[in-house]
């Protein structure tokens, strides 16, 4: 097919804005059906190896999800379910949509499908498929969300140690992000923006690597090439938060932010940031300590946007050096 | 100090080893003109000096087979990850900087350990070093919002880094098992700049919140000299040299614990007293244990005997580093000690025969050290290449600034 993304990336986008744009619980509705629908196509566009089960998976869950919110949406009279915080009618919806965006305790669902997926369609399902779930969760259920971030961190990390597919790594970490994401949301947008941004410039780098080098397990991550080597380590160190790497900006803010009103959900969190950290470093151990005892590579930078990225994910928080 | 820091920036493009070098020991000399400074200026001066001192050290340790660029950009990442530790103000910045240096020194450990049990001890390093400072960040976040601080949880919160990075006994878990398997240049910086981190850290710490710390920090003070008397006696029952080397050091780092939290005048110098001897001590110690070890290619201490009858210029080395790291006279292990145990008696007078025998024995293995690994006589070597004139410098240079800073302890006093 020669406009296959021509055609569907351009339909993907627009689903998420028109989803966020709406102004009525209907056309959220319809808009995350466009999404489901284009971001199936994206799914079926490579044939791997039973991908049309995962994608049969994705479709079934994501529409029982769609109907429960349709359903609790279109028996409801009120619109806002701000002051009803924990009946029935006001939770059904958000819950419906944690089903959708596969967030901890309605997770159950995500690591097999992922297993299938091409890391592509992995790359959004872990990223920019959490956005429109995540902003109309906040749009009315705060409250009730606050009581779900914990419960994402614990999962996403606890989950992620035990895994040898890189696939079901990423997605338990993401749902780790997720609880960071909500964390941030209950402060602000600009928070989430940021946090959410970071996030995905790091998995960006992170799958493409997997997808030039076709790895499915993480014994496979090894590099014989040098800056491929650092590149991978310090995004996985950006990812596990580890402070001079990129990563620990927006949590850094997230947690003087939210210090004061979420005290024990920012000790969770950062004990929890323990288990990812140990995950992330154990997919790059095989990579750091696969070498001979003399190093044969001399140090040659990759090309420029790669380079780019090490520099700016190794110096950005050394840069408050100069506001002390 | 900050003209430093940015000049090291500059280091990092220069791809030789000896231009790098020959520029740190420029900057330290730039460094020893702004010795005009006092209080806590002094200190970071001091600090600065030492980790610019030992990663110069560490730089000229190793072989020239290893000398390559990426060592080079670890080893200046390192540096500058010490001196943005030293030299920062704000806590937040300070807990930047203290997990940042953690990972150089992981990376030295992977890449250049040589047994597969390196993951693991790497591994408890990280982990352990940032499971007790993540409750530190909180703690400052807390105190940038100035909420008042109480309670012993939030205490062990803020000083637990601390006491995991120096280490304290019962944290020290990591310390040993890194020194095994690290290379010499990496046990060198760890046992020289690295535990230091902790002692700065209470002292930083305790410039804002000293009166919270010294009320908590009762048991402490007991706890750490029970301690380092307890590992005092392990080091007794060590085959290895290494491990017995890094005991001492923890021995060493629970009595400047002890007495930093006297929050003494007398323990505060006597710490930082202790603190650059011993930097300097048991690094000079870990690099003619390397150096030893490149010739026996053992660190048993029951194969490494009688070098005094083979090799006597490594047995004058290993004599001079054992008496320093026992607090013989010229040292500056010595009025550091006298100094940390006078603000311990003076905090609670029936400590003196606790330490009375803390000094017994932490300097008996000292003793135990140098007669069992250079006297008798050996069974299994006969002969060995004698030591080259740029080891001997090397460890010259360890010693004496170790022994010349006695002649003017005022440098140290702030």
């Amino acid at each position: 097919m020669k406009n296959y993304y021509l055609i569907i990336m351009p339909l993907y986008l627009l689903s998420i804005m028109f989803s966020l744009s709406s102004n009525c619980w209907m056309s959220i509705w319809i808009g995350m059906e466009m999404n489901l629908l284009t971001f199936i196509f994206i799914i079926l566009e490579k044939k791997t190896f039973n991908s049309n089960e995962s994608c049969m998976k994705y479709f079934l869950i994501q529409s029982v999800g769609s109907l429960i919110f349709l359903f609790s949406v279109g028996i409801s009279v009120q619109m806002t379910y701000v002051y009803e915080t924990f009946s029935i009618n006001a939770l059904v919806p958000p819950l419906a949509l944690m089903l959708k965006s596969g967030i901890a305790p309605l997770h159950m669902w995500t690591p097999d499908v992922s297993m299938k997926l091409s890391p592509l369609s992995l790359f959004l399902f872990i990223s920019l498929q959490k956005l429109i779930p995540m902003f109309i969760m906040f749009s009315s259920w705060t409250i009730l969300m606050k009581w779900v971030i914990p419960v994402n961190m614990v999962i996403g990390s606890m989950g992620g140690i035990t895994q040898a597919s890189i696939n079901k790594m990423l997605i338990f970490s993401s749902i780790n992000n997720s609880g960071w994401m909500m964390l941030s949301l209950t402060e602000s947008t600009f928070l989430f923006i940021l946090f959410f941004i970071i996030y995905f410039l790091m998995n960006c780098i992170l799958l493409t690597f997997i997808w030039i080098e076709k790895i499915k397990w993480i014994s496979q991550i090894k590099s014989q090439n040098f800056p491929n080597k650092i590149l991978i380590t310090s995004v996985m160190m950006s990812l596990s938060g580890l402070p001079p790497f990129m990563g620990f900006i927006p949590k850094w803010i997230i947690l003087k932010k939210i210090i004061l009103f979420l005290p024990l959900v920012s000790l969770i969190s950062i004990i929890m940031s323990i288990f990812t950290m140990f995950f992330y470093l154990k997919i790059t151990i095989n990579m750091l300590l696969y070498s001979s005892l003399i190093k044969k590579w001399t140090m040659i930078f990759s090309k420029a946007p790669m380079s780019l990225f090490f520099l700016l994910n190794l110096t950005s928080s050394l840069l408050f050096i100069f506001l002390t | 100090m900050l003209d430093v820091f940015l000049a090291i920036l500059f280091v990092v493009v220069i791809k030789d080893w000896f231009i790098v070098s020959y520029s740190m020991i420029l900057y330290m000399v730039y460094l020893f003109f702004s010795f005009n400074d006092s209080g806590e200026g002094l200190l970071k001066l001091v600090f600065i000096l030492l980790s610019l001192w030992l990663v110069n050290m560490m730089l000229m340790s190793v072989p020239v087979i290893l000398k390559t660029t990426d060592l080079l950009i670890i080893f200046i990442w390192l540096l500058l990850s010490l001196v943005s530790v030293f030299y920062v103000e704000t806590l937040i910045l300070f807990y930047l900087s203290f997990e940042m240096s953690v990972i150089p020194i992981l990376l030295i450990l992977f890449g250049w350990g040589y047994q597969p049990d390196r993951l693991e001890a790497g591994f408890y390093m990280l982990i352990y070093t940032v499971f007790f400072s993540l409750p530190l960040l909180l703690k400052i976040f807390y105190l940038e919002y100035s909420v008042l601080t109480s309670g012993s949880l939030s205490f062990f919160m803020i000083i637990m880094a601390f006491l995991v990075k120096i280490p304290m006994a019962g944290l020290h878990y990591w310390l040993p098992r890194a020194h095994v398997e690290a290379p010499v240049f990496g046990s060198m910086i760890l046992a020289g700049v690295m535990l230091k981190l902790g002692g700065y850290g209470i002292f930083k710490v305790s410039l804002m919140i000293g009166d919270f710390i010294f009320k908590n920090s009762q048991t402490l003070i007991v706890f750490s000299v029970l301690g380092g008397l307890i590992f005092s006696g392990v080091c007794f029952v060590q085959s290895d040299m290494k491990l017995l080397i890094a005991y001492s050091s923890i021995v060493h780092m629970s009595i400047v614990l002890s007495g930093l939290l006297t929050m003494r005048e007398l323990g505060l110098n006597g710490s930082l007293m202790m603190m650059v001897g011993h930097g300097f001590c048991s690094s000079g110690l870990f690099c003619v244990l390397g150096l030893t070890y490149n010739r026996t290619m053992t660190r048993s201490i029951i194969m490494n005997k009688g070098f005094i009858l083979i090799i006597p210029i490594c047995s004058l080395w290993w004599f001079l580093f054992c008496s320093s790291n026992l607090s013989f006279p010229p040292c500056l292990n010595l009025s550091g000690e006298l100094f940390l145990f006078l603000s311990v008696i003076m905090y609670n007078s029936s400590m003196y025969f606790f330490l009375a025998m803390f000094g017994v024995m932490s300097s008996l293995y000292s003793v135990y050290l140098f007669s069992f690994s250079q006297q008798s006589f050996s069974w299994e070597f006969y002969s060995f290449k004698s030591f080259s004139l740029q080891e001997s410098l090397l460890l010259f240079l360890h010693w004496v600034p170790l022994n010349i800073i006695i002649l003017d302890l005022s440098i140290l006093q702030f």
